[in-house]
């Protein structure tokens, strides 16, 4: 017994043909269905490369379009015709033209081997699945799709709209339970057969033209009546990203898909040169005996996945801007703001620097300068000490500032006179840890020791002082209350 | 959305009167650049005086808020730390 491979190909045909004699020479027969709109010069001489070898086949051509019934009728052909002329082969593996082997054939076929009863194919209950991009679960079974998704987007969606409104649900054939998954599977003779010489074959296959994406369905349901034993999982590895398109691997992943164990992959790209001369390399050896383990895969490409989706905490990028209030983390780390202290206690920038793990600045939102620690005129990222450049978008400079200088806490002063821009951004980012002295803005006052003429014509600024810091700490402590417990216009109480 | 920063507020005259326990915090939430080390507390400003001034702003009509609980009168107020350190608790 050996394992029989039906190939799928539609592009790469060079690639395609390397895979094939990979199989075919170590013993394996291969049925190549090539897309009816391969053209055929191309077609030809793909087949010349491979006439050498006489257990590869090519199966009727069918024109095959992304998510109709043709690639199952391609599919159905070349697995008939395996199964006709290869009576040694056990299991047939349906693979596609991107598929690369990554362990040689005896081992799969040993693994197959000790397994001849079991059809392995993902095989999920369509109420259970949740991968499908696009929002059509069981309605896959239940509505017509006369429209090409690829090409009559608009169509496509107003019809099932129109059957939604309606109503309209077409009935799903008696004894078949609507079942997904990966469209790679790995069949034994026995199944394959039953399913081929199903008596009811005609009005499936009626009821499955009609069926969205009959290629993830169509076997994956009526494995169900005929097998003895399935192995719900594809033997072929294969990731979709968010928008439900396959991952395609690089010659970067060479390590991650050896450590796999998995007995092929899709899909490659199709230069990676390195990838294809690795694993077709039959002289190197694999990790015989081993299961296929593609854990690790999969939690490096979910932890992709997900710093794709949410992004990195506190990082703005023009590729992924997030929205107002729906960051994953508005800062990269904590910080902490100063309301108050430098006026009330002296020198308290040199002391704080001198005793707090932190990068202590002046006030970074001053209306003259950005005081940078230590005077710079500039902080990593190139952010300059200009306040009309800071005031362009302030939100974006302190934020910048913070991703700029991650592994080192910042630390700044904060008052009535600075940009009060950022307030409402820094009450609501966790990451802020603000220490405020109310009242603190009138001792520079006090202590010029001007007359009070002067300070008069100031009056305003005092009413503007009251008022930001007001607003300052009402924004801090709004609908929650605050470290101590008090409302700021409160005095203590004892 | 609603307020999730770490606020910490104190009046100024709460403040001058107990300048260690929220320096303490500070130290405490930020954490010290030499662990294991006392640190001595910052001398405040001299605000001898300021209750004074403060009233005087009110008399000019002003009305300077949050401050706290300034006394009026002439006699200086509390500056001295009643401790020189901060001793921190972690």
């Amino acid at each position: 017994m050996t394992a029989g491979f039906v190939m799928m190909c539609h592009t790469e045909l060079g690639r395609a043909a390397q895979v094939a004699r990979f199989w075919a020479k170590a013993g394996a027969p291969v049925v190549v269905h090539v897309d009816g709109k391969v053209g055929q010069p191309a077609f030809d001489a793909f087949a010349h490369g491979l006439s050498d070898l006489d257990n590869v086949s090519f199966s009727r051509r069918f024109n095959c379009e992304w998510g109709t019934w043709s690639l199952v009728a391609a599919a159905q052909a070349g697995a008939q015709q395996m199964l006709d002329r290869h009576p040694q082969v056990g299991h047939v593996f349906l693979a596609s033209g991107a598929c690369l082997p990554l362990r040689p054939l005896a081992e799969l076929t040993a693994y197959l081997a000790a397994r001849p009863q079991t059809d392995f194919i993902e095989s999920v209950t369509a109420a259970d699945v949740d991968w499908t991009a696009g929002g059509l679960h069981d309605e896959r079974f239940t509505l017509h799709f006369p429209f090409s998704w690829r090409r009559q987007r608009w169509l496509f969606d107003r019809y099932v709209r129109l059957q939604r409104r309606l109503n309209y649900r077409r009935p799903v054939p008696a004894g078949l339970e609507p079942h997904l998954g990966s469209q790679w599977w790995c069949l034994t003779r026995r199944t394959l057969t039953a399913i081929l010489q199903d008596p009811d074959r005609a009005r499936q296959e009626r009821y499955f033209r009609g069926v969205w994406i009959p290629d993830e369905s169509y076997f994956q349901t009526l494995v169900r009546r005929h097998s003895r034993s399935i192995e719900s999982r594809s033997l072929t590895l294969s990731k979709f990203d968010v928008y439900g398109k396959p991952h395609v691997f690089y010659d970067d992943h060479l390590d991650l898909l050896r450590q796999s164990d998995c007995f092929v992959a899709r899909k490659v790209w199709p230069r990676a040169n390195l990838l294809y001369r690795r694993f077709l390399d039959q002289k190197i050896p694999a990790a015989a005996g081993a299961d296929p383990d593609p854990v690790r895969v999969d939690r490096l490409f979910a932890a992709a996945t997900e710093r794709r989706t949410k992004g990195r905490a506190g990082l703005y990028m023009q590729s992924r801007f997030p929205r107002r209030d729906h960051e994953n983390g508005k800062t990269p780390a904590p910080y902490a703001v100063f309301h108050g202290f430098a006026e009330v206690i002296e020198e308290f920038e040199p002391w704080a620097t001198k005793h707090l793990a932190a990068r202590v600045h002046g006030h970074l939102f001053a209306p003259e300068r950005v005081e940078f620690a230590g005077g710079a005129v500039l902080q990593p990222g190139c952010l300059s000490d200009s306040a009309a450049l800071r005031d362009y978008n302030p939100q974006a400079f302190l934020t910048n500032l913070l991703w700029n200088a991650r592994g080192e806490t910042q630390a700044f002063q904060f008052g009535p006179r600075d940009t009060q821009a950022c307030n409402w951004f820094m009450a609501t980012d966790p990451n802020a840890q603000i220490a405020v002295i109310t009242g603190a803005w009138a001792v520079p006052l006090f202590r010029s020791n001007r007359d009070f003429a002067d300070l008069r014509r100031e009056g305003l600024d005092c009413k503007r002082s009251n008022w930001r810091i007001w607003a300052f700490c009402a924004r801090c402590m709004s609908r929650r209350g605050c470290g101590s417990g008090r409302s700021p216009i409160s005095s203590k109480t004892r | 959305m609603y307020v999730k920063a770490r606020v910490r507020i104190w009046t100024i005259a709460d403040f001058i009167e107990n300048p260690v326990e929220p320096l303490q915090s500070l130290v405490e939430q930020i954490g010290p650049r030499r662990p294991n080390r006392l640190i001595e507390t910052p001398r405040m400003v001299d605000l001898t005086g300021f209750g004074a001034f403060l009233q005087r702003l009110r008399n000019e009509g002003m009305q300077p808020r949050l401050m706290g609980e300034f006394p009026v009168g002439d006699h200086p107020h509390r500056t001295d730390p009643r401790q020189d350190h901060i001793r921190l608790t972690t």
